[in-house]
């Protein structure tokens, strides 16, 4: 029997475009996130894609360093919110529970889905972060990898967190131990995007340079650390999967899944869900930004520029 | 009530979303007594059933948010708790229970608040000392003036014998560990640097008014949602074990014994009053 | 070459560095050990200050190889719940490290498994998780919170001294002329606590520190060594 593969025609036909992925001659792989236009939104197919790519990563002996990368102006800025990916069946008024599972765990952040492909890998792995790193971004790929490599004025946070009911996967432990405890709640319940600098002070960011320098530093970081003998990167990687295992860092809040499907705006509350199906995710953000206490997390200085 | 017992006041703000939970006995430095404690936790069952209140903020009457529990029922609270007593020594189930009931346990002010379903915001103001850093450990954001400071002077006095977990996962073990045993005081930018607290302003009010409007912005179902993601990740991290611990040894440490040059603190209280008392043992803080 | 204190409720512990524990010298591990354990169970004792008086803490060993994962001496003097680390992690009585010059290999997991740190201005820290395999990487990832403690496994970076202190590694940093009284004066603090204060704040604090995995980091020690064992014939092997 073969395994269904979500998404539409479409969106599972230029997954492999949408996510690209080179291995250099030191030992590093590169997965390379390419939908520059959504900001590098990932698709149902995407995150499969990644998945697929860790674990190729992971099978290849001759790659030591994995780098997660975005074209464009943004690392990435989450999943993708207003995707049809074959989620209801004809005869379905609304999501299904077992949709639920198969959407919040399967593709997001339970044992089977991408974001512990990625916290699981063999490899060190490094987040190379500029623009937007947003939402599942964040907490599923950025605080997922051993390192984190950011252009200054990067965006890094659960930006949707205010608008579309926080995510619950904010208050996750893995967070709570890279940030501290005050630092993760802070991004749990504002909207206020971290730059590559807080998120450095915190704990987060490993190296944060001007924009310009990013590629170049990430590539030596990558280089210095694939350079190292590969029995003791072996050691020192299993070493920090059997710890972090034991910290149970690894899986976070279960209430993402009702976050993803269920919640119900009060009537003076927005509804973001049916005003981005309406008039598109930057609309929504506008409806939003008018609201009494909204804080735009797309104000002040634009990324990159 | 006389002033001087203090009381814990609420403000209901339905329009605003929001809620004030103010501690009031300025002329003893807003320190807690249990029955302002069991008030605190009253209100803050008023503000859980409140479907209009999304954001309820701690604050303190006057120039400290608390500094301290009241010594003066350091024994009495193990005398009045059920238990027995043999020749005037409370049982030890006493001393539990009383710890357990007015702080650390399901009921305790600490566990009430932390597990609060609405977002808490504690405005940190000068003294915040013993009940006032655990109420800033135990709120979700924590906007602090310029001239706050965190400390547990009495720890110094006794031994540690309030919850760790909570201070370990903010400011890291070896900052923990000099809050112990240093007799340290943390000034308000050290707090910052340590993750303690959100931000130092000159005039937190008008901060906090931003993160009430803030938070009073997102959806109900939101807000709580993550709140019940937060108590899932707080439980993995093992702060209800740590409370639980903080109770036996909290209980265990009511029976110490000093050494011929060790300060006595209950002594000293005895002899020479509460104010000297204090003023004697926090003196180092200085 | 184990010089001993004991004054003022302070039990100090000098030697002339702590190099010999990244050679795995068993001999002096053990001597160190059974110390702090005397030192922890003497009354007269609230306070454990480990000293170094070679300009170094622990100084670089190039040569250093590791431990023979099944060898029941490593599991005894350092891997073991009674071994060095493991008694300094849960020491009944406060443990301070007095940094000064390089702290490398064991001794940076010595300053994991102490309570307070004070380093001299030109002290610089290495991550002991290469070197020596039973050190606790939970303690580190508390301390210096989780990527900064994979960073500087993973790196191989040395932190000088101001970043240490950032980080969370050291409490203090301060002049080298000064480093002696700096401690001396941080052990005195730590005094004013009472002897019954002290011994159950770090039974409360073994009660956490246990919860939060650094127990069974611990005890997976023979699977990292026979890990790192397995590194070392790799490189040593045809690749």
């Amino acid at each position: 029997m073969r395994v269904k593969r979500w998404g539409t025609p479409d969106s599972l036909a230029v997954a492999n475009q949408q996510v690209l992925y080179d291995v250099d001659g030191a030992g590093v792989a590169y997965i390379t996130l390419n939908r520059p236009e959504k900001h590098n939104a990932l698709s149902v197919p995407m995150r499969e894609r990644i998945t697929e790519l860790v674990a190729a990563a992971d099978a290849d002996d001759d790659v030591r360093v994995v780098v997660f990368r975005g074209n464009g102006k943004s690392f990435c800025s989450g999943n993708e919110i207003n995707e049809e990916w074959g989620q209801r069946r004809p005869h379905e008024r609304r999501r299904t529970l077992d949709v639920g599972y198969r959407y919040g765990a399967d593709m997001a952040w339970g044992r089977l889905g991408f974001s512990q492909a990625i916290s699981r890998s063999d490899k060190v792995t490094i987040a190379q972060l500029h623009g937007y790193c947003a939402a599942a971004a964040y907490f599923m790929i950025a605080c997922k990898c051993d390192l984190v490599v950011a252009a200054r004025d990067s965006r890094i946070g659960a930006l949707e967190a205010r608008f579309l009911g926080p995510a619950g996967a904010a208050a996750s432990v893995h967070i709570n131990r890279i940030l501290g405890m005050k630092a993760a709640r802070r991004t749990g319940f504002t909207a206020k995007p971290m730059s590559g600098t807080e998120a450095y002070d915190l704990g987060l960011v490993y190296r944060c340079v001007p924009a310009e320098e990013l590629a170049p530093t990430t590539r030596r970081i990558a280089g210095e650390i694939a350079a190292r003998p590969a029995g003791a990167l072996d050691f020192l990687v299993a070493r920090l999967r059997a710890a972090e295992g034991l910290m149970d860092t690894s899986v976070p809040a279960i209430t993402g899944l009702l976050v993803s499907h269920f919640l119900q705006p009060a009537p003076e509350e927005l509804d973001f869900w049916r005003t981005a199906r309406q008039v598109g995710v930057g609309g929504a953000l506008d409806a939003d930004k008018a609201r009494k206490g909204a804080a735009d997390p797309r104000a002040g200085k634009e990324p990159g520029s | 009530m006389t002033t001087d017992d203090g009381a814990v006041e609420l403000v209901l703000d339905r329009e605003r979303h929001h809620a004030l939970i103010r501690i009031r006995r300025e002329g003893q430095g807003n320190r807690l007594t249990r029955a302002m404690a069991r008030q605190f936790v009253a209100h803050l069952d008023t503000v859980d059933a409140d479907d209009d209140i999304k954001v309820a903020v701690v604050e303190g009457a006057g120039a400290h948010l608390s500094s301290g529990w009241d010594p003066r029922e350091a024994w009495e609270q193990y005398v009045d708790a059920p238990g027995g007593a043999v020749k005037k020594h409370p049982s030890q189930r006493a001393r539990l229970i009383a710890l357990d009931d007015a702080w650390w346990g399901r009921n305790g002010l600490y566990n009430r608040l932390l597990h609060c379903r609405k977002v808490t915001i504690t405005k940190a103001v000068g003294e915040c000392y013993e009940t006032g850093l655990y109420l800033t450990l135990c709120s979700d954001l924590v906007v602090a003036h310029e001239n706050a400071r965190f400390a547990v002077p009495r720890w110094r006095n006794v031994g540690v014998d309030g919850d760790l977990s909570l201070l370990v996962a903010t400011v890291g073990l070896k900052r923990t560990k000099e809050l112990m045993y240093a007799g340290t005081a943390w000034d308000a930018r050290t707090a910052l640097r340590y993750g303690l607290v959100d931000g130092v302003h000159a005039d937190p009010d008008e901060e906090v008014g931003r993160l009430v409007e803030m938070c009073a912005s997102i959806m109900r179902d939101g807000i709580v949602t993550e709140k019940y993601a937060v108590f899932a990740s707080l439980a993995k991290m093992g702060v209800d074990h740590a409370f639980a611990a903080a109770t036996v040894v909290g209980a265990s440490l009511s029976n110490i014994h000093f050494q011929p040059d060790e300060y006595n603190f209950l002594a000293d209280q005895r002899g020479h009053g509460t104010a000297a008392a204090l003023e004697r043992s926090r003196r180092h803080l200085e | 070459m184990i010089d001993v204190k004991v004054a003022d409720w302070v039990g100090t512990v000098q030697v002339p560095d702590f190099a010999a524990l990244t050679r795995y010298d068993a001999a002096f591990a053990w001597e160190l050990r059974d110390t702090v354990v005397a030192l922890a169970d003497d009354s007269e004792v609230k306070v454990i200050v480990l000293r170094a008086d070679g300009g170094d803490f622990a100084p670089d060993v190039p040569d250093a190889s590791p431990p023979a994962d099944r060898s029941a001496t490593w599991r005894r003097v350092f891997a073991g719940a009674k071994g060095l680390y493991q008694s300094l992690a849960f020491c009944k009585k406060v443990v301070v490290t007095e940094v000064d010059g390089a702290c490398r290999g064991a001794g940076s997991a010595l300053v994991l498994c102490s309570d307070l740190t004070v380093a001299a201005e030109t002290s610089s820290f290495g991550s002991p998780f290469m070197t020596t395999p039973e050190a606790n990487f939970v303690l580190a990832a508390l301390t210096m919170r989780l990527n900064r403690a994979k960073a500087w496994a993973v790196t191989g970076d040395v932190l000088d001294a101001v970043r240490a202190e950032e980080v969370g590694l050291v409490n203090q940093v301060v002049p080298g002329t000064a480093l002696r009284a700096e401690v001396d004066a941080l052990a005195a603090r730590v005094t004013a606590m009472p002897l019954d204060g002290v011994t159950m704040s770090k039974m409360l604090l073994q009660a956490v520190l246990d919860a939060h995995g650094v127990g069974r980091d611990f005890d997976l020690a023979t699977h990292y060594a026979a890990r790192r064992r397995r590194a070392e014939e790799t490189e040593a092997g045809p690749r």
